[in-house]
């Protein structure tokens, strides 16, 4: 063959390709350079109320500013987000529908439930980690213990007397402590579930049960009451209102994660360019100041906002210490 | 159970201070603002309790957003507003259509419809604001005076003391139920296997979901409620009306004649005394109460048969209740931050964003925001009586719209209302098929009153039975060992001996009976 050609047949070749790129890469840009032309749903896939609820109006705000649309938030609760993500999963890819999306809907469930109708992982794009909610264990005074220290050493020698309470069975709280437990060793203490956060505190203040991992929000109160003891708090820094309470990480426990992430998810397929465009939009709206004094410093919220691969990295990771940490709550394939 | 009184009878503050706090109170809840806010609460409450399937938890969410743009005490009073403002519209659908728009409205449709169709829907609708003026009156009154004490009632508590009440509380309701009695046991039965549909607390399983995800939560009580109640109902009309005139249309005096006020007077007092005891009790307490006050009503009255055939005294006590329970359960969320239902719950995130940590502090930090709360409960249950009586006579008239256009819009509202709970149809479907369930049940000569009962109580004896088992490591002693469960178990057992003794059992009375037979 003659060589020419073949320079020829290869640049057409190439050229073809690039235009068909080109012609696929085209819409796509532009829809990112527009987007938002209308208003963005955001799904909670919580009742209203509740912790995710609210900081989803706060993100589902914060975005409106910043894009000039409006911002729904949409509730459709139930079965620990499974219905709002199924929901998610089967919208059309374009940005317009999100879900806000915590622990359970972003790494629990595939370990949790038997069966899915979705693949958390497979379904869905990462978009922004909004933000981290930490946790804090607290303990009943009459166990007489002030530090981590202690209070690992009483429940390996006595544990079996004890009981910790958590909101329900493969809740954030109850995984939690069966991850301390496993991490300093292995102790008995008997896990007694309630309905939610209201009655596992009232539980604890009545003395049904003598530990709990509960949000720093939450636990304060009754730490400045005298009625909880604080022992170790999750998260990279100490939480406001408690400079004297130690995190897991300075006790030389680094890998334990308290709390909940909270993100956004798009369904799979979402153009990376739409996703970067909202994770920036959330990152700017947290520079603002009346945010940070009241979710940041106020109540201890960590403000992340990071980009869709960052996000990607994290939910790698997590899902490896769900997969362990569920299988030792003894919650596998439960529901 | 003198118990309670026993701590409420020695608060330690001292009556000087209370004056003190109360202007302090009233002079932050008088302020034009608050007092616009606090109105504004009242008028939205009234009407979302009005509307079926429209409940106070999605309203109060959909305000909370604009409640962090206020001060904080001028959002507490205008969410605080819609929570009580809610408790007075829901009896309004419970008397003129016999559907309740809140569990606590449950007990009010037993009598209350039945007033409505003799044409005195204004009597009933008047006795239900008057008495629950006067319950919350009551219940602010203890809130300022005993606070703190009553607090303490509310965390003596425990899974054994639950799981003894709602035992007492289901044994009490078959005993009390005479009529057709196994009827209505097996209504209770029913309704008790129907709530152990959803996620088992202490395993984690999923319990007769068929694989529903819509189910993972148990039934929703608003389907449930509007299905049984308000579907039912309407195919009930709309089949009586094929063969009879209907007496709803009758317009009757709106005001009580002065039968009414000696009938009604002493059952609104039990009412409220039962009301502001139950309400300390988080979880099941209001409909507890209200369940109670009708009870005892008829248990005391020298007319039993009286009541399911519209009378006066079965509206009076559990409206009188609700709303005194109701006001009650801020004690629980205000002194120890444990809030007894979803909406007190989300008015407590609301103080939350705002810095201020509902627990045993707030007294003390925050004077100006806890009595301001208090005065302004007060303020807005004058403004509730003011909005809601000359609302009566419109509400009446309502009754005189023909039935096939009034029908299809109940049913168009219920279809918005259980939508807006999860925006899901799943929950219309549901209700629908519930309609069916109920109808069928009614021709049977069913009643929905027990039934309901069961299902709400069942899941909290359930729950709270195997809850002390685990504390107690399966040690069934637990239950007798502590005092309160110990007396609420002898009251129990005294129940089932008057079961059995066959002289009781011939001066039974009828307590669910609804229709006159």
């Amino acid at each position: 063959m003659n060589p020419k050609n073949v320079q020829r047949a290869m640049t057409s070749a190439l050229s073809m390709v690039l235009l068909s790129l080109g012609v696929a890469l085209l819409p796509v840009q532009a829809v990112a350079q527009d987007y938002p032309t209308k208003p963005i749903t955001l799904i909670v896939p919580y009742a209203p109320g509740g912790a995710t609820d609210t900081i989803g109006r706060v993100v589902a705000d914060s975005l409106a500013k910043q894009f000039g649309k409006p911002v729904i938030v949409e509730n459709k609760g139930g079965a620990a987000s499974n219905i709002g993500a199924n929901y998610v999963a089967h919208q059309k890819p374009d940005g317009y529908t999100l879900l806000v999306a915590t622990d359970p809907a972003l790494f629990l469930n595939e370990f949790v439930y038997k069966e899915l109708p979705f693949s958390p992982e497979k379904d869905f794009d990462p978009v922004t980690h909004v933000m981290n909610v930490h946790s804090i264990l607290v303990v009943a005074p009459s166990l007489g213990v002030k530090t981590l220290e202690a209070f690992v050493a009483k429940m390996k020698a006595e544990g079996a007397k004890y009981n910790y309470g958590s909101p329900g069975v493969g809740d954030g709280s109850h995984l939690g402590m069966e991850w301390l437990k496993n991490e300093a060793g292995g102790f008995a203490m008997t896990h007694i579930p309630y309905n939610g956060m209201g009655p596992t505190v009232q539980g604890m203040l009545s003395g049904d049960h003598q530990a709990l991992i509960v949000s720093v929000v939450t636990a304060k109160p009754y730490i400045d009451a005298g009625n909880m003891i604080p022992i170790a708090v999750s998260g990279t820094r100490r939480a406001p209102g408690l400079p004297d309470v130690p995190t897991f990480a300075e006790l030389g426990y680094p890998t334990i994660r308290l709390g909940f992430a909270l993100g956004l998810m798009a369904p799979k397929g979402t153009p990376i360019a739409i996703r970067r465009k909202i994770a920036d939009a959330l990152q700017e709206a947290f520079k603002d100041e009346t945010f940070q004094a009241k979710y940041v410093t106020g109540l201890g919220y960590e403000a992340l906002a990071s980009s869709p691969e960052e996000f990607q990295k994290f939910l790698g990771s997590a899902r490896q210490d769900a997969a362990r940490v569920v299988k030792l709550a003894g919650a596998e394939k439960q529901q | 159970m003198a118990w309670a009184w026993a701590s409420a009878s020695s608060p330690g503050i001292e009556t000087l201070d209370l004056f003190a706090n109360l202007a302090l109170g009233f002079s932050v809840a008088l302020s034009p603002e608050n007092l616009l806010l606090g109105f504004i609460g009242c008028f939205l409450g009234t009407a979302i309790g009005v509307l079926p399937g429209i409940g106070p938890i999605s309203t109060i969410s959909l305000l909370l957003p604009l409640s962090f743009v206020l001060s904080p005490i001028g959002g507490l009073i205008m969410l605080a507003g819609i929570y009580y403002g809610s408790q007075y519209g829901g009896s309004t659908t419970a008397v003129l259509v016999n559907m309740p728009g809140e569990t606590s409205a449950v007990v009010t449709c037993i009598d209350g419809h039945e007033m409505a169709r003799q044409g005195r829907a204004g009597a009933a609708l008047t006795i239900a604001a008057l008495g629950s003026f006067f319950a919350g009156s009551v219940a602010t009154l203890i809130i300022a005076v005993a606070a703190v004490p009553l607090a303490k009632v509310a965390v003596n508590f425990g899974p054994p003391e639950y799981a003894s009440l709602m035992l007492l509380g289901l044994l009490a309701s078959i005993v009390l139920a005479n009529g057709p009695f196994f009827k209505a046991l097996g209504m209770i039965f029913l309704g008790l296997l129907l709530g152990t549909i959803g996620t088992d607390v202490n395993t984690g399983a999923a319990r007769y979901t068929f694989g529903f995800f819509e189910l993972a939560e148990g039934l929703n009580f608003i389907p449930l409620s509007v299905g049984v109640f308000g579907i039912t109902e309407i195919l009930a009309n709309l089949e009586r009306r094929r063969h009879e005139t209907t007496t709803t249309e009758r317009l009757g005096r709106l005001w009580l004649t002065r039968e009414d006020m000696r009938r009604a007077a002493p059952a609104v007092a039990r009412g409220t005394g039962i009301g502001s005891l139950l309400g300390l009790i988080p979880g099941g307490g209001i409909v507890l109460s209200t369940f109670a006050a009708y009870m005892i009503e008829k248990k005391l009255s020298r007319r039993p048969d009286a009541f399911g055939k519209g009378a006066i005294e079965g509206v009076a006590a559990p409206e009188s209740a609700n709303n005194a329970a109701s006001q009650i359960s801020f004690i629980p969320m205000l002194t120890l931050g444990i809030p007894p239902t979803a909406s007190l719950a989300m008015m407590m995130w609301a103080m939350t964003v705002h810095g201020i940590q509902p627990g045993p502090s707030v007294m003390t930090a925050k004077p100006a925001l806890f009595w301001g709360l208090i005065a302004s409960m007060w303020i807005g249950n004058v403004m509730l009586v003011i909005l809601n009586l000359p609302l009566i006579g419109l509400w009446v008239k309502l009754l005189r719209v023909p039935y096939r256009m009034l029908f299809p819009t109940i049913l168009l509202f219920c279809a918005i209302g259980l939508y807006s709970v999860n925006m899901a149809s799943f929950d219309i479907t549901l209700a629908v098929i519930l309609g069916l369930v109920g109808y069928l049940l009614r021709r049977f000569g069913c009643e929905p009153a027990p039934f309901l009962l069961g299902f709400i109580l069942g899941p909290l004896l359930e729950e709270n039975l195997r809850r002390a088992m685990l504390i107690s490591r399966g040690d069934p002693m637990i239950f007798i060992e502590r005092p309160v469960s110990a007396i609420l178990l002898a009251l129990a057992a005294g129940l089932v001996l008057l079961l059995v003794l066959p002289r009781f059992r011939r001066s039974r009375q009828e307590v669910f009976v609804e229709e006159p037979s």
